[in-house]
């Protein structure tokens, strides 16, 4: 609860500071910008990590195997990562090199996915007679 | 890495913006130019270790690399 109110006071005086920054000095406010959001991310790591390992506590007792669980933190971690790159080289003002970006984060998941559909791909192949 | 991070460069971005006016109002246009890409590196050179800082525990949380 603390860091709530810590993150969202900070992102208050920020804006406010920022008011003044992105009239006069843009390259440096948009360097602010991009500060506070990976200061707030650095924050939220550590309720992340929980909520990720109440997800694999979960996935246990469900009896997923754990490579699919595996697989699908990694795609989560591979969009979080591309997502915040994307959208901070938008927010300065680049919105080219933030569709780049989340192109590569697309085109990364889709290779770590590629096994798991060869092996769906497989199994239909063996289920059809002949 | 706290909170004092981004107000340190939000400090050195007023200071850098003032004195790129008082330089610019005194005819050094060259310098003013010189002294706002000096800002602009050094912030940069934070904010580069805070995105690394931030990519590994993104890395630990969500466990990629096996």
């Amino acid at each position: 609860m603390t860091d709530l109110a810590r993150i969202v006071g900070l992102g208050i005086v920020v804006s406010v500071l920022l008011t003044f920054l992105r009239k006069e000095m843009s390259s440096i406010g948009a360097q602010v910008s991009i500060a506070f959001v990976v200061i707030a991310l650095l924050f939220l790591i550590e309720p992340l990590q929980q909520v990720m390992d109440t997800f694999v506590t979960l996935s246990e007792r469900a009896q997923v195997r754990g490579v699919y669980m595996a697989l699908v933190l990694k795609a989560v971690g591979i969009a979080y990562i591309a997502s915040i790159g994307a959208e901070l080289s938008r927010d300065a003002g680049e919105s080219a090199i933030g569709s780049a970006v989340e192109l590569a984060g697309k085109v990364f998941i889709f290779l770590l996915a590629v096994p798991v559909i060869a092996a769906i791909l497989d199994a239909l192949v063996g289920l059809l007679p002949g | 890495m706290d909170i004092t991070m981004v107000y340190r460069i939000a400090g050195l971005g007023i200071i850098v913006a003032i004195l790129n006016i008082v330089l610019a109002q005194a005819g050094r246009q060259e310098q003013a130019q010189m002294l706002s890409l000096a800002g602009v590196v050094i912030v940069l050179v934070w904010l580069v270790q805070m995105i690394a800082d931030l990519f590994s525990d993104v890395e630990t949380v969500f466990k990629l690399w096996y």
